[in-house]
Order: structure tokens, then C-alpha cells, then sequence
């Protein structure tokens, strides 16, 4: 690398100034977590200043008026998040809807049977006695 | 910091193959994860250019996180395969350093040290502990009288270590040219020092 100045006087100079380089590029500049913390919330503050532009892109009036309603109202809920746990529960819904399992049906069975059977023997008056005196 | 510093760690495993050209597009999606590796990998090598270039770590800082964030601005406009990320960035931060060179030769010693607070290497005495840090700040200091390119030029040559090819693409010209930009400024580099090597002590341990 130092042949072109090595047969000139200035070849000592050279020398000299090769070893700075090499000092140079030895000399690491490591970054403080700071540093990092900054770049990093600059790089976060960035992306949400784009977000909301970018899920609207340039469209006609209508169709940007109807994107922001159904925006609107995704906001209210929640955002897709909460979104993907009400459709989660729709669906579960539904389908518990058309194909009860069987634990459903005991469970209900002897919890609404037996519960009924017991107040109805033991604690609530009989409709004779109510209707009684009126 | 400590919820930042946990939260760096998690995409190495998975992210740690991906180009940096791709985690930018990422980026550009709104993906956490790639700002976060981004962030770890191309800091290093930014602060590592200003600190060479300006051997001042604060302003170092400033100009690395001024890079990162055009890099952030950039990113939506990013064309994958036009250019890598990292040559980009070491155009941007050297074009950066040499604007705050250029501002602290125009400011002149007088007014950016003020008056009974010379620089440390224009004091007698201190030489000799600090020679190492003299030598540097004399090479930056005649580094920053160079012409632009050619400070450029040597900077990424011989302080940074890219070949030429490399350099050629991070400045935007033709190969023959950084190699004639780099010549000519290692020579005027060499010619600025000589006038400063007495002074200095430079050839004490020769």
C-alpha cells in the first residue's frame, strides 16, 4: 500500500502516517445504551408518524369517507387486536350454537334439573298458597 | 433501559441472517423487531465514522443519530437492489461530518476554545503524556483543511478501510477517481503534517 510513497523522501511521513490509520481503525467507539434509547425512539417515532398515512392511501372522496368510518369505528373497539378476539368469540359462539357438546347438555342438565327440583321442593312456596287469599 | 435492553435481544435469533436491505422494507412495513436490529447494527459503524472523522464523541453522537433518522425518514422510498443500506449511510454521515468540519474551520480557534482555554496540544508540557491524543487531533485537524472529496476520500480509504470500489459507491464516482482523490489527499495529508511535526513532537520516537 506504501510502495508509490516509499520511493520519495516523505516515505518515513508515510510510514508515520500509516501507523496513525491503523490507530485510527483500532480505536472503537462503542455506543451507549443513550444513544441507542435515542435512535431506537427516533425509529418508533418515525413509524407511527407513517402509520396513520398509510393505511389511508389517495383514494376518491367516497371511498375515503367510508374507510375512515369503518376506521373510526375499528378505533373504538379497539383497533385489530380486539378485533381478532371478537371475531375468536363470534365464531366460538356460533359454533357452540349448532353443535352443543355434550358437557353443555349434562352440565346444564344437572345444574338447572337439580337446582330447580331442590327450590322448588324445599324453599318456594306452591302456587296454591300464593293465589290463596287473592 | 433495562426494558429497551431486553426487548434488543429478543430478534437476534431470528433476524440476525437478514439483510439489512430487507429489514429495512420491514422497517418501512412498521415492523418493531427490524428498527430494533437496524438500530444494533449500523449505530456501531455510523458513531464509528463520526468519532474518526470528528474525534469528538458528543458531536459524534449528534451526527450518528441525525443518520439514523434520515435512514428512518428514507426508509418508505427504499428500492431494494438500488443501493446497500450501510454504503448509504456512510455517505450520508461522512457528508455530515464534513458540513460540522467545514463549520468548525469557519468558527475559527479564537472563538471555539474563547480566550485562556487553548486546545490541549498547543500546550507545552503536555506532550509528552498525550502524544498519542496530539497525534490524533493534529491528523483531524489537517484532515479538516483538505478539500472536501479528498477528506472524504481518505477518511473511508484509510480511516474507515473500504476499498475503492466501495468508495467509488458511497461517493458516487468512478473508481479512477477515488484512487486519484485518495492519493492526493493522503499526500496533502503528509505535507500539512510536516509543517506541524516539530511543533507537535511527531518524530520523537521515531
Amino acid at each position: 500500500m506504501t510502495t508509490e510513497f516509499d520511493r520519495n523522501p516523505e516515505g518515513d511521513l508515510d510510514r508515520e502516517l500509516e501507523a496513525f490509520f491503523q490507530a485510527m481503525r483500532t480505536e472503537v467507539a462503542e455506543p451507549t445504551p443513550d444513544l441507542m434509547a435515542r435512535i431506537l425512539e427516533d425509529a418508533y417515532g418515525e413509524q407511527d408518524l407513517r402509520a396513520p398515512v398509510e393505511a389511508a392511501p389517495v383514494e376518491t372522496q367516497a371511498r375515503a369517507g367510508r374507510r375512515f368510518g369503518l376506521g373510526a369505528v375499528l378505533a373504538a373497539l379497539g383497533g385489530w387486536p380486539s378485533l381478532a378476539g371478537l371475531a375468536c368469540a363470534t365464531i366460538a359462539g356460533l359454533w357452540i350454537g349448532f353443535h352443543p357438546p355434550v358437557a353443555v347438555d349434562t352440565l346444564s342438565l344437572v345444574l338447572f334439573d337439580g337446582s330447580y327440583n331442590l327450590t322448588m321442593d324445599s324453599s318456594l312456596p306452591e302456587y296454591g298458597f300464593l293465589l290463596s287469599d287473592g | 433501559m433495562a426494558l429497551v435492553d431486553r426487548k434488543m435481544e429478543m430478534p437476534f435469533d431470528t433476524l440476525s441472517d437478514t439483510t439489512d436491505e430487507t429489514l429495512l422494507a420491514s422497517y418501512a412495513g412498521g415492523d418493531r423487531a427490524a428498527a430494533r436490529v437496524l438500530t444494533l447494527r449500523l449505530t456501531p459503524r455510523v458513531l464509528g465514522l463520526a468519532t474518526r472523522m470528528l474525534g469528538d464523541r458528543s458531536e459524534a453522537e449528534d451526527v450518528a443519530q441525525e443518520a439514523m433518522l434520515r435512514l428512518w425518514r428514507f426508509a418508505p422510498q427504499w428500492r431494494e437492489g438500488e443501493a446497500k443500506v450501510s454504503t448509504w449511510l456512510y455517505r450520508v454521515a461522512s457528508n455530515l461530518c464534513t458540513d460540522r468540519l467545514r463549520r468548525r474551520r469557519s468558527i475559527g480557534l479564537d472563538d471555539a476554545f474563547g480566550e485562556g482555554n487553548e486546545p490541549e496540544d498547543e500546550r507545552p508540557g503536555v506532550l509528552g503524556q498525550m502524544q498519542e491524543a496530539a497525534r490524533f487531533e493534529a491528523l483531524r485537524s489537517a484532515l479538516a483543511d483538505l478539500p472536501e472529496r479528498q477528506q472524504q476520500a481518505v477518511v473511508l480509504r484509510h480511516f474507515e478501510g473500504l476499498s475503492n470500489p466501495e468508495i467509488a459507491e458511497v461517493m458516487e464516482i468512478g473508481v479512477e477517481a477515488v484512487e486519484s482523490l485518495t492519493a492526493r489527499g493522503k499526500r496533502a495529508l503528509a505535507a500539512r503534517l510536516v509543517g506541524r511535526r516539530a511543533e507537535l513532537g511527531l518524530c520523537d520516537d521515531d
